[in-house]
């Protein structure tokens, strides 16, 4: 293992930690929906990523079918989590915007730990579908059409 | 990439007492139990728009909303189930993912019926926003209930699909599960095994249906969202794109699941395999990538629909739709031609179906052109054509399947073999009513149709009729031979 190899999960917990304490920095303030749904869609996949390598560094098990329900309840629960009407609320409070971005990483967490426990690679798929997920919610959830 | 090369990996093995075979015989008489009670209402539609019988609007199309939604889950479920028969050794597959995923279908397809014959939703099986909200005639509760039915119908469709090419990626990997390395020598296995036809198809349907289930849990949460909280604003332009990404997506893999149980069954038949070339993996790919892209042409109608999103689609829809089925047809007809094929009921409808494929693809292509698709656009074109690839297709694979398993080595008897024929002659009257509502303009989904909309639809309950009287022999006959042959065959899955 080169050292790059070794030290990668170290740099992106340290980038999701970084976006999950965003608004403790920058303050109450609501980015653009696109832009925020982007925000949630990336500490999805950094999480995610974090997830993955950890069930890689294990001796694996595979294809335990509890995993997958975990698979498709948390994949579930990240369109839940981008409800504008969710969210909306916690963004005046930066500590709750800051809880509700760790409940991001851990979804994305545990997703990928569990899908790539199911089976190898199937970590990185639950994470590409889930930052789809994320991608269409940005382009239409909580908008009105524009005429309206 | 490929991690089948890295040998066996460890699997769970504890299995919940249910055996594949078992599984797959429980799923078939669910699918075709729904079948013959789906297929009776449609019959019933059709005689009230013959005014035959009297039904009240509200019925019909409550109804009209059962039947579709109802077929479209039921043929996800056979067609899902025929093909896993194939690949569960291929891929070892296990048998307790294929319960949940036909569990959480049935349980979702129960919950939306009952929306609908309780509660009377009514707003038809695509819930096109924002009707499902302002329809005055069903309660509120039918609609969340429903909407309840298709998030997990989404969710049964997904845990298939993600076993499938979780288990693909084990045993080939994604690219020689396309059997790309017939292609690229560099991705060749040691072992030099090359993915067979049924696998490949079976790459394609689980990563498109990954993509479909994904959009579709985004647009029923939304929906959800808007049903508890009505102030919670959605977009009606994005609503109708990801209901059709979802909806025609879905049925339309449901012939690429039966294109897999083809490619796996018709060996059987002639005596010859089914090789993989590179044709197959050219043109398996091809649909693989632009399958996700065609649902645009249901909205060849909506003026604020982006124009290059009109044209994708329109080009998506042939690029998608000709290479999969060419390769199939012809394929197929390679592997009759000149062998001894055993004409049983299970080859017979295979090769008929083949068939429906064929002119419903037409069709279906005439429909998504945009200077046709002006005139016939809503007419009785429409269920035309996607009848005769789903009922003329489809269903007779499943059929054709149903057939294979519980046991088609003895020729057919004459009486099946009037049952096969009231079958198919009354499925080609009803399919030619319905072409003929189309060319006249009559309006698809009307309780009340204009003129000469009823005398067909009376021509049409006739055929239905026997349709249905042929099929219900025919089932018999099948049932029969599952129930005596299957105590021989307990351990066996082939
Ligand atoms: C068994 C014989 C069948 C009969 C008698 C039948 C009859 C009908 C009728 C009368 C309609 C309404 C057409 C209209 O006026 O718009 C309809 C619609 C439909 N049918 Fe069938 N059908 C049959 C089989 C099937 C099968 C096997 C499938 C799918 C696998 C299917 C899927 C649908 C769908 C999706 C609709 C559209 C519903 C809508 O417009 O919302 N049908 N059928
Ligand atoms: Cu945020």
């Amino acid at each position: 293992m080169t050292a790059i190899e070794r030290r990668w999960p170290i740099l992106v917990g340290l980038a999701v930690a970084l976006i999950v304490f965003d608004p403790l920095l920058t303050g109450p303030v609501s980015p653009p929906l696109l832009v925020h749904h982007i925000e949630h869609s990336l500490i999805l996949l950094l999480a995610g990523l974090l997830g993955i390598a950890y069930a890689r560094s294990h001796p694996r098990r595979y294809g335990d079918p509890t995993a997958l329900l975990g698979v498709i309840l948390l994949a579930s629960l990240s369109v839940l989590l981008m409800l504008p009407d969710i969210y909306s609320g916690v963004d005046a409070y930066p500590i709750l915007h800051a809880l509700l971005h760790l409940g991001f990483a851990l979804t994305g967490y545990f997703g990928g730990y569990l899908a790539e426990r199911y089976s190898p690679r199937a970590g990185t798929v639950w994470t590409m579908l889930v930052v789809m997920m994320g991608v269409i919610t940005a382009s239409g959830f909580g908008s009105p059409p524009p005429h309206l | 990439m490929a991690l089948g090369n890295q040998g066996p990996v460890e699997l769970y093995g504890a299995e919940m007492g249910v055996t594949p075979r078992w599984m797959v015989a429980l799923s078939l008489c669910i699918g075709f139990g729904l079948i013959f009670f789906l297929g009776m209402v449609g019959g019933v539609m059709k005689a009230a728009q013959g005014d035959i019988v009297h039904l009240s609007a509200a019925t019909f199309y409550a109804l009209l909303t059962l039947h579709g939604a109802g077929m479209i889950a039921t043929v996800v479920v056979l067609t899902a189930v025929a093909h896993w028969h194939f690949l569960r050794r291929l891929l070892n597959l296990r048998v307790e993912v294929l319960v949940f995923s036909v569990l959480a279908i049935v349980w979702g397809l129960l919950a939306a019926a009952a929306a609908i014959l309780v509660g009377g939703f009514g707003p038809g099986w695509t819930f096109l926003y924002p009707l499902p909200f302002i329809g005055n005639t069903w309660p509120v509760w039918s609609t969340g209930l429903f909407f309840f039915g298709v998030l997990f119908v989404g969710i049964g469709f997904a845990i298939f699909c993600i076993d499938l090419l979780a288990s693909i990626i084990r045993e080939y990997g994604i690219l020689n599960g396309l059997a790309l390395d017939t292609i690229f020598p560099g991705l060749r296995r040691a072992d030099g095994k090359v993915a067979p036809p049924t696998v490949i198809a079976a790459t394609m349907v689980a990563i498109d249906g990954l993509l479909t289930a994904a959009a579709g849990t985004v647009l029923v949460i939304a929906l959800l969202a808007h049903w508890a909280m009505p102030a919670f604003p959605v977009d009606p332009l994005w609503i109708k794109n990801l209901t059709y990404f979802f909806g025609h997506t879905i049925a339309n893999l449901t012939i690429y699941l039966s294109a897999g149980v083809i490619y796996a069954v018709l060996p059987h038949y002639t005596g010859r395999p089914w090789h993989t070339n590179k044709i197959y993996a050219i043109s398996w790919t091809t649909s693989l990538l632009f399958v996700p892209w065609a649902w645009p042409h249901h909205l060849y109608m909506d003026f604020v629909q982006a124009p290059w999103l009109q044209i994708f689609g329109e080009a998506s829809t042939y690029i998608a739709t000709i290479p999969a089925a060419v390769v199939t047809i012809f394929g197929a007809l390679l592997l009759v031609y000149r062998s001894d094929m055993r004409w049983r009921i299970g080859s017979t409808f295979f090769m008929a179906g083949l068939l429906g494929w064929l002119v419903g693809g037409v069709a279906a292509m005439i429909d998504a052109t945009i200077p046709f698709n002006d005139v016939l656009h809503n007419t009785l074109w429409v269920p035309a054509h996607f009848h005769t690839y789903l009922l003329g297709g489809v269903f007779l694979f499943v059929i054709g399947f149903a057939s294979y398993f519980a046991g088609d080595d003895a020729p057919t008897p004459p009486w099946a073999k009037v049952f096969e024929w009231l079958f198919f002659i009354g499925m080609i009257g009803f399919l030619a009513m319905f072409y003929a509502g189309g060319i006249e303009g009559v309006p698809r989904r009307e309780a009340v149709q204009p003129a000469p909309g009823p005398l067909l639809a009376m021509i049409g309950t006739v055929f239905a009729g026997v349709l249905l009287v042929g099929m219900t022999g025919l089932l018999i006959e099948i049932f029969r031979r599952g129930r005596r042959n299957g105590a021989s065959r307990e351990s066996d899955a082939t």
